[in-house]
């Protein structure tokens, strides 16, 4: 902890802030984790999240055969922007997989799961040939499977804090209606909500989300994240936007910690925070347990009182 | 033609040469049923028989096979901010954080704007149908935390929440709380008098009194008045004997020792 401290100290007064980026991606990526992990988690579609996270890779894969193998950087003239980066490739691989997925889930139904693990192990596939095609990159792979510090830089920062601000605009402005169709989607499509289009708005900011968290704790991880904060904070809040709220802080406060720990042993700090919370949950779940334990003890212990106060 | 279209906008529901079938076994069978605006009107039938099927139809939320139905003069899924729905309270995931203010809240979605939080007339009109099913008292609690009963009067609270002129209920009385039966039955009679009420019911015997039709659904649908209520007609329709529960609204206190109301 004292490297970390240390080392963010230096960065604070000028040297390569890599420690400070990671840090404010955490940040950045809690606040749409904990509320998309929200509707996520209500809507019962962590499967499909975890789809959209997978073919991720495929995305990411071809950006970096694209830029690397053949040479392509298309940069925009006007702003200096690389458009092709592995940030774009994931966006595109992440909004494309939320749409078939979508069609798939509503077409399918009872297979949907099927088709999901299909599209699941393909992207991944995908992500895994286009990086050994590209000489140099075998270990690029490992970070964005298992997540790294060292994944943001500070050129980075802009487009995922604009991607953080759709999110959480589009979640808030259109809050209700996400409500309601987690809910019942059949009374929401009774009082004449567009269903399907919601859906897939739902699925959209789930991509959008998946995306962000890949630069925090990696793909294979990212669906803990997405679904831990949120399970924790479904124990205390009893309404959506107290869940998210809890959510986010929650997220925030394990991302943080995971990159601190994980800083001075030099660790990975993507698994870090996926064992932190996972930690977090099973304590709270315990601690939870106990104290219902405890109060049903002092209940059957006063003769008299009901058992059901 | 236009004077059967004319009959048409007057009627609440107006169903024609209706059949639906999910695959290919036909559900429902050559179904006309026409429902004037201020009826109330129950649906009875064994299960799997069509009812919920029709009460979906009747809200678009399925298309007819062949047929056509028709809703306050114009196409269900024109109609649906003038319809409310309350569906049988069982289907709801039990640990879905809401509190019952957020679910009757929901009511009045078509009605409130498309960006943003719900409006002030919204949050009117939302505590004024909570109070219409007596329930004001609970509206910050936690949904899951409710009775059976509580909820189904939550979610009947919702389906008013936007001044429907058609009310389709799945269910109102199952699982109704022991007492409030008869609150129940004053919340049917004043909404009734102000809008077509058309609910599924098992509980024949509970409605009869409030309702002016009986339609029977198995299959196909047969009308009776209420008067041609008997337990020969009901024996025929579920196919076996049942028993006809007599439902006295007034109990005397002597009789039912053990019973209290749940205020």
């Amino acid at each position: 902890m004292g490297d970390f401290l240390q080392a963010l100290n230096a960065e604070l007064s000028g040297a390569a802030p890599v420690l400070l980026c990671a840090l404010t991606v955490g940040i950045l990526a809690s606040i749409a984790c904990g509320v998309v992990g929200t509707f996520v988690v209500n809507r019962r579609i962590t499967y499909l999240a975890g789809g959209i996270a997978h073919c991720v890779l495929g995305g990411i894969g071809a950006a970096i055969y694209a830029r690397n193998a053949l040479g392509w950087s298309l940069v925009d003239p006007i702003w200096g922007v690389q458009w092709i980066s592995p940030l774009s490739g994931a966006m595109t691989a992440a909004l494309l997989a939320a749409g078939i997925i979508g069609v798939v889930s509503l077409r399918f139904k009872q297979r949907e799961d099927t088709v999901i693990s299909a599209l699941w192990a393909s992207g991944m596939a995908l992500g895994v040939l286009f990086i050994a095609a590209t000489p140099g990159y075998q270990q690029d792979l490992m970070i964005y499977m298992f997540g790294d510090i060292i994944l943001v830089s500070p050129d980075q920062l802009l487009p995922i804090a604009i991607l953080d601000v759709v999110v959480l605009l589009v979640s808030l402005l259109f809050y209700k209606q996400f409500v309601a169709i987690c809910f019942d989607e059949e009374f929401a499509r009774a009082r004449g909500l567009h269903v399907e289009f919601h859906y897939f708005m739902l699925l959209a900011l789930t991509a959008m989300t998946v995306v962000l968290l890949v630069f925090v704790v990696g793909i294979v991880m990212l669906i803990a994240l997405l679904t831990i904060p949120v399970a924790i904070a479904s124990l205390f809040a009893r309404r959506i936007w107290q869940v998210m709220v809890l959510a986010v802080l929650l997220s925030m406060s394990l991302t943080t910690a995971g990159i601190a720990i994980s800083y001075g042993p030099d660790l990975p700090s993507g698994p870090m925070i996926i064992v932190l919370a996972a930690g977090l949950y099973l304590a709270v779940l315990v601690v939870k347990m106990l104290a219902k334990r405890m109060r049903r003890a002092n209940i059957t212990s006063l003769p008299g009182e009901s058992a059901e106060s | 033609m236009s004077q059967t279209h004319s009959q048409s906008d007057r009627l609440a529901v107006d169903i024609r040469d209706l059949w639906f079938s999910y695959d290919t076994t036909p559900v429902l069978r050559d179904v006309n049923l026409a429902i004037s605006p201020g009826e109330k009107v129950c649906m009875v039938g064994p299960n799997g028989g069509g009812k919920t099927t029709l009460v979906k139809l009747i809200l678009g939320l399925l298309r007819p096979t062949q047929g056509q139905v028709r809703i306050l003069g114009g196409p269900p899924a024109t109609k649906r901010k003038r319809i409310g729905y309350a569906p049988q309270h069982a289907v709801f995931d039990p640990k879905f954080p809401v509190s019952v203010t957020d679910v009757v809240r929901m009511g009045r979605l078509g009605h409130t704007g498309v960006i943003g939080p719900y409006r002030r007339d919204d949050k009117i009109e939302a505590a004024a149908a909570l109070e219409a099913v007596g329930l004001s008292d609970l509206s910050k609690r936690p949904f899951s935390d409710l009775s059976g009963g509580q909820r189904q009067r939550v979610l009947i609270a919702r389906a008013i929440a936007s001044n429907p002129e058609l009310l389709l209920m799945d269910e109102p009385t199952a699982n109704l709380d022991i007492g409030v039966e008869t609150e129940f039955h004053h919340l049917l009679e004043r909404l009734s008098e102000k809008l077509t009420l058309v609910m599924v019911s098992h509980d024949v015997g509970f409605v009869s009194q409030l309702v002016d039709k009986v339609v029977c659904v198995h299959g196909s649908v047969a009308v009776h008045p209420t008067a041609e209520l008997t337990g020969e007609l009901m024996n025929d329709l579920y196919g076996h004997d049942i028993m006809l529960v007599r439902h006295d609204h007034n109990c005397q206190d002597h009789s039912h020792p053990t019973e209290r109301h749940d205020g």
